[in-house]
C-alpha cells in the first residue's frame, strides 16, 4: 500500500505525515526557483544587462535581498522542515505533536515568505544581512519558529528509546538556538544597539544563522539519512559526540569574524578568529566520521544518486572549512575581505553543501511522498552533473575574482580598474549560474513528471532505493 | 531519557548565551562609556554641501525640506538613510575604513568606534561587500551635481560602472525628487566630521598601525 | 584486504594533513592573541575573553562528568545500531501508521 492511500481511520494517525512533507518540499522547490531567478537577474546587473532596469520594484538591490532571503528561509528552511517532519517521528516512533499545528506552521511560513518578498520589493528591507525580512514580518517568523519547536520537540522528549541518537542532539540544540538567534539578530541591532556594538551582534547573527540553524539541522539530517542509505551504522557514535560539543561550544563565538579590522574591539576579533580555527578542527571529526561510514561502501556513490549528492556536499564542506581556517586569519583578511572571494565562499557553503544535501533529500523523499519512483533517472543524473559543474566553476571563478579585486585595491589603482578587471569574472559567474539553472530546470521537470506518473507501482519507495536501478 | 533530551536544549541555550556574551555583550560593555548621541545631538553643523544643495535645486529643495536648517538637515539625512537601506546600497558599499590595504590613503582616516555611537547608526551600515568604494568618507569628494547625475545613470559618469541606475529618484522632467535630495544630502553628510585637512594626506594618527 | 588498508591510510593521511595545518593555524593565532594580551597597554585586554572561555567550559565539563557518572557513555554506540533496527521495525509494520495513545512497541522493554 502506498503511504498516502492508507485511510486515516478514526484514532489512527500516520507516523509520518507525508502530505505535510510533500507540501514543504513543494514549497521549497518553488522558493528554489524564485531564488535562482533572482540571483540570475542580479548577476546580470554585473554584466550591465539587468533585465528590469528602471523598474523601481525590481531594483537590483531589492532583488538581491529576495535572492538571499528566499534561499535561506524558503528553499533551505522549507526543505529542512520537510526533513525534520520525516526524520523525527522515525527516530522516536512518535508522531509530531499535532498535524493540524503542522499545517498552521506550513501556511504561516509561506505567509512569511510571501510577505518578505512583497515587503523587500516595496522597499521595507531591513539593513541586517540575512535578516532583510521586513520588520513587520519578524514577529510572525518568531511565532512560527516557536510553534515549530513545540511541534517537533514533544515527540523527542516523549520518546522511550534508550539513548538519544546524534541527529536528535543536533535537532534539539538547533531548536533552542534558532529562535534566540533570530530574535537577537533582527531586533537588537535594529532597535537598541547602534553602531559598532550593533555590528558585532549583526556579525553574530550572520554567523549563527548558518552555524546554529542550518548547520546543526543539516548535519542531523545527514546523520539520519546516510546510515539508512548505506544500510550501515555511522562509523563512530562517540566521535559524533565530540563533533557535536565542539560545534555547540565554538560555533556561537565566531560572529565578529565577519567584521575583522572594523572598529569592533580587537579582543572580540581575536576571540572570533581563535574560535573559528578551533571549530574547523572539530568539523574534521564529523567529516572523518562520514568517510569512515562510507569506507567499504564507496560504490554507493556511483550507484545511489542521493548518496552521491550527500557526499559531494560533505566534500565541499571539508573544502569550505579548510578555506575558512585560512581566510579567517588577519593576513588573508587584508586582501580578501569585501571581495568576491567571500561571495564564492558563501555559495560554496549554502549551495554546494546544504543545497546539495537538500537535493539528496529530495531524491529520497519526493518519490516516497508521492508514492511513485522517479520517472526520469537520466535527467536526474544530468541534473547532478550540471549543478556540480556549475557550482565548481562559480566558486573557482569568484575566488579568483576576489584575489584580483583585493590586490587591485591594495595596490591603490583607480577603483574603476577593479571593476573593469572583474568584468570577465562576472561573465563567467553568469554563465555558471545559467548552467546551474539549466540543471534545476531538469530537476523541477523531473519532480513534475514523477508526480504526474500513474501510481502503477504500489508499495512505497523505501529509503535507500537507488534511483538508477 | 526525558531529562537527557532536555539537557541538549539547555546546553544549546547556555552555549548560545556564552557566545552572545563574548561576541555581543562584551563589545557593548567596552563602549558603554561613550554616550550614544541622538541624531539631533549629533548633527551640530550644516555641511556646506547641504547649503549648496538648496542653492542648486532651490525649487525642489524648498518643496521638500523648506529652509536650510539643522532640522531640515536631520530630516534629509534620515530620509536619505531610509532610502539607502531600501535600495540595499549597503550590499555594494561598505561604511568603514580599515587600517590595512592602504585604505587610509584611498578613503581617508581609519574608522573609530566613537564615530558610530549615535542613532544614525541604528541599524549600522558597515556592509560586508565592496563592489563600489567605501562611503563613510564620502563628504565633499564629489559635487552634488555629480551625485545627481550619477544616481540618474552611473554610466554617464563612469562608463565602466556596474552600479544600478536609479531613475525613480527623479521626476518626469528629470528633476530630483525629495528622495534624490535626501540621498545626496545623506551621502554628502557621511564623513563630514572627518574631512581631509588640506595639504596633508589625511590624518597622520590614523596611519599608525596601518601596515602599508 | 590490501585495498582496504590502502584506503585506511589515505583517510588517516588526509586527516593528519588537515589537522596539522589547521592546528598550526590555531596555535599561531592563540599565541598571537596571548602576546597581544601581554604587551597591550589596556589593562586586562582580552584576558576577560579568555577567562570567560574557561568559565564557559565548566558547565560542559560538569555535564560530561554527570553523563559519565550516570552511565550515559556505557553503551554509547547503541543508538547507531538502533537507528537501523527502528527503520526495519517501522517499515515492516506497514511503516506509517501509528495508533494514538497506544504504547509504542520497541521501547526499552521490547528491544
Ligand atoms: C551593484 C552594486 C552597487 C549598488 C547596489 C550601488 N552601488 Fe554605488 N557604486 C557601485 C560601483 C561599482 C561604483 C564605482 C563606479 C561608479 O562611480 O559608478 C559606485 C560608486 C558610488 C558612489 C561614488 C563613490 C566615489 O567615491 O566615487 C556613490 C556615492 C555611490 N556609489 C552611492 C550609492 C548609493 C547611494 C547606492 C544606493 C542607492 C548605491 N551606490 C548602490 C556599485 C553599486
Amino acid at each position: 500500500m502506498t503511504p498516502t492511500t492508507i485511510p486515516a481511520s478514526a484514532g489512527t494517525r500516520h507516523l509520518v505525515n507525508l502530505a505535510l512533507v510533500r507540501w514543504h518540499l513543494t514549497a521549497s522547490a518553488v522558493c528554489y526557483a524564485v531564488s535562482l531567478l533572482a540571483g540570475l537577474a542580479y548577476a546580470f546587473q554585473f554584466n550591465n544587462l539587468y533585465p528590469f532596469a528602471g523598474i523601481e520594484f525590481l531594483s537590483p538591490g531589492r532583488v538581491r535581498m529576495v535572492h538571499t532571503n528566499i534561499a535561506a528561509y524558503g528553499f533551505i528552511a522549507n526543505a529542512f522542515i520537510a526533513g525534520l517532519l520525516f526524520a523525527i517521528p522515525r527516530l522516536t516512533k512518535r508522531p509530531i505533536l499535532s498535524d493540524a499545528l503542522g499545517w498552521v506552521i506550513f501556511w504561516a511560513w509561506q505567509l512569511v515568505l510571501t510577505l518578505t518578498v512583497i515587503g523587500v520589493l516595496a522597499g521595507f528591507g531591513q539593513a541586517i544581512e540575512w535578516g532583510e525580512t521586513p520588520v513587520f514580518v519578524d514577529p510572525l517568523v518568531l511565532v512560527g519558529l516557536v510553534l515549530l519547536v513545540v511541534n517537533m520537540t514533544v515527540p523527542i522528549l516523549q520518546s522511550t528509546e534508550q539513548g538519544l541518537y546524534v541527529s536528535l542532539w543536533y535537532f534539539l540544540a538547533a531548536f533552542a538556538w534558532t529562535g534566540l538567534v533570530y530574535f537577537m539578530g533582527n531586533y537588537l541591532p535594529q532597535f537598541w544597539i547602534p553602531g559598532t556594538a550593533g555590528a558585532a551582534i549583526t556579525g553574530l547573527f550572520i554567523h549563527d544563522l548558518v552555524g546554529l540553524f542550518v548547520t546543526p539541522i543539516g548535519w542531523g539530517l545527514m546523520y539520519f539519512f546516510v546510515p539508512l542509505l548505506l544500510r550501515k551504522p555511522i562509523w563512530s557514535h562517540a566521535l559524533s559526540l565530540i563533533g557535536f560539543w565542539g560545534l555547540a561550544f565554538f560555533y556561537p563565538m565566531q560572529g565578529v569574524h565577519h567584521f575583522l579590522f572594523s572598529p569592533i574591539p580587537m579582543y572580540a576579533q581575536y576571540g572570533a578568529i581563535v574560535a573559528t580555527i578551533a571549530v574547523e578542527i572539530v568539523v574534521l571529526t564529523v567529516i572523518v566520521n562520514f568517510f569512515g561510514t562510507l569506507h567499504g561502501r564507496a560504490d554507493a556513490i556511483r550507484g545511489n544518486l542521493a548518496v552521491r549528492w550527500f557526499f559531494t556536499g560533505i566534500i565541499f564542506y571539508a573544502i569550505t572549512c579548510f578555506q575558512c581556517a585560512f581566510q579567517v586569519t588577519l593576513t588573508f583578511q587584508k586582501i580578501i575581505h569585501f571581495t568576491d572571494w567571500v561571495v564564492g565562499h558563501a555559495h560554496m557553503v549554502m549551495y554546494g553543501v546544504f543545497g546539495f544535501w537538500i537535493m539528496g533529500m529530495f531524491i529520497e523523499l519526493w518519490p516516497r511522498c508521492i508514492g511513485r519512483p522517479w520517472a526520469t533517472p537520466r535527467l536526474l543524473t544530468a541534473h547532478y552533473w550540471l549543478t556540480f559543474v556549475g557550482i565548481v566553476i562559480m566558486v573557482l571563478d569568484l575566488t579568483a575574482a576576489g584575489l584580483v579585486q583585493g590586490f587591485s585595491w591594495a595596490g591603490l589603482s583607480h577603483w574603476g580598474e577593479s571593476v573593469v578587471a572583474s568584468m570577465p569574472f562576472w561573465w563567467v559567474r553568469t554563465v555558471a549560474g545559467l548552467i546551474i539553472i539549466a540543471g534545476q530546470g531538469l530537476f523541477l521537470y523531473s519532480m513534475w513528471a514523477t508526480a504526474r506518473r500513474p501510481a502503477t507501482e504500489p508499495g512505497m519507495v523505501r529509503i535507500g532505493t537507488p534511483v538508477e536501478a | 531519557m526525558e531529562r537527557f533530551g532536555a539537557s541538549f536544549l539547555i546546553a544549546g541555550i547556555v552555549t548560545f548565551l556564552l557566545g552572545f556574551f563574548l561576541q555581543g555583550v562584551m563589545p557593548v560593555l567596552t563602549l558603554r562609556k561613550v554616550p550614544v548621541a541622538t541624531v539631533e545631538e549629533l548633527v551640530q553643523t550644516i555641511p556646506p554641501e547641504f547649503s549648496d544643495l538648496a542653492e542648486e535645486y532651490p525649487v525642489e529643495f524648498e518643496r521638500a525640506f523648506g529652509e536650510v536648517s539643522l532640522a531640515s538637515l536631520v530630516e534629509a539625512i534620515e530620509l536619505g538613510k531610509e532610502n539607502y537601506i531600501a535600495e540595499a546600497c549597503w550590499h555594494c558599499h561598505s561604511q568603514f575604513v580599515r587600517p590595512v590595504s592602504k585604505e587610509n590613503i584611498r578613503f581617508g582616516p581609519v574608522s573609530t568606534p566613537e564615530e558610530y555611537q549615535n542613532l544614525m547608526q541604528l541599524p549600522h551600515l558597515f556592509g560586508t561587500r565592496r563592489v563600489g568604494p567605501d562611503l563613510i568618507r564620502q563628504a565633499g569628494k564629489h559635487s552634488n551635481d555629480w551625485h545627481m547625475a550619477h544616481f540618474y545613470e552611473p554610466r554617464n559618469i563612469a562608463p565602466y560602472s556596474v552600479m544600478p541606475a536609479y531613475p525613480w529618484f527623479f521626476d518626469e522632467n528629470k528633476r530630483p525628487t525629495k528622495r534624490a535630495l535626501a540621498l545626496v544630502a545623506y551621502v554628502q553628510w557621511l564623513g563630514s566630521w572627518a574631512r581631509e585637512v588640506p595639504g596633508t594626506i589625511y590624518n597622520v594618527d590614523a596611519m599608525r598601525g596601518g601596515d602599508q | 584486504m590490501k585495498e582496504r588498508s590502502v584506503r585506511g591510510l589515505i583517510i588517516v593521511g588526509f586527516a593528519v594533513a588537515v589537522l596539522v595545518v589547521a592546528g598550526l593555524g590555531f596555535a599561531y593565532k592563540m599565541s598571537e592573541f596571548a602576546v597581544t594580551i601581554m604587551k597591550d597597554e589596556i589593562e586586562g585586554f582580552g584576558a576577560v575573553a579568555i577567562s570567560i572561555y574557561l568559565v564557559g567550559m565548566v558547565p560542559i565539563l560538569f555535564f560530561t562528568l554527570w553523563a559519565i557518572a550516570t552511565g550515559r557513555f556505557r553503551d554509547i554506540e547503541h543508538p547507531k545500531y538502533r537507528l537501523l533496527e527502528l527503520d526495519d521495525e517501522i517499515e515492516r509494520g506497514g511503516g506509517v501508521s501509528y495508533r494514538v495513545g497506544a504504547t509504542v512497541a520497541g521501547g526499552r522493554g521490547a528491544r
